[in-house]
């Protein structure tokens, strides 16, 4: 079932609408979680972390919605994509790693466990993203 | 790598999205195909063959 709204098709099908049921489950719960943050120091942390995820899904739903069922498929050429660029960004954040590493060495940064997780969770998680947009736009594959 | 894949196509009257449904793929992985710009596994390859009624090998043209 598709419905235009402008220009703009939006399918219905039962898919995107769950994709939807949940993202607003998890505002609703993020939302709700947020009252309590006085009594329970941790439910702003929990609460917003669910507001955010919950609006992001509902981003992601909308965008979905929007492209023909058949362009969301994950075909052997998507695979590929994915697995090239899980390596690639392997490497990358093995890189990172031994560049703080030896940075701290030489440097005495006194860098923690904690300063080089969220550091080489974002290097990893967008060297990805990019390499996936790389790969994807013109490389032979 | 060239293909014949859009000469082949326009004969049997398909679009790219309609052969991208009978074969199972989206219908970007169709157009870097036509643009030799992806490798087909050999089931893709045997798949989009049959759809167009020819040989693997007529389909794909390697440089040698």
């Amino acid at each position: 079932m598709i419905r235009e709204i402008g220009k703009m098709k939006i399918r219905k099908d039962k898919d995107v609408l769950r994709f939807f049921g949940i993202s607003l489950v998890s505002i609703l719960l993020g939302a709700a979680m947020l009252m309590f943050k006085a009594v329970f120091g941790a439910a702003a942390f929990f609460g917003g972390g669910l507001v955010l995820a919950g609006v992001i899904m509902f981003v992601m739903a909308l965008c979905a919605s929007m492209k023909p069922k058949t362009d969301l498929v994950v075909d052997e050429r998507v695979a590929r994509i994915n697995e090239k660029a899980g390596y690639s960004a392997f490497w990358i954040v093995l890189l990172a790693v031994t560049i703080l590493y030896w940075a701290d060495k030489l440097w005495s940064l006194s860098v923690e466990l904690k300063d080089i997780y969220s550091t080489v969770l974002f290097v990893g998680m967008f060297s990805w993203i990019i390499l996936r947009w790389h790969y994807n736009k013109g490389s032979v594959i | 790598m060239k293909t014949k894949i859009k000469e082949l196509r326009a004969r049997h009257n398909l679009t790219q999205e309609e052969l991208a449904i009978k074969v199972g793929v989206r219908r970007e992985t169709i157009v870097f195909l036509e643009k030799g710009k992806y490798n087909p596994s050999l089931k893709l390859a045997h798949d989009i063959a049959r759809v167009l009624g020819v040989r693997i090998d007529e389909l794909f043209i390697f440089d040698d």
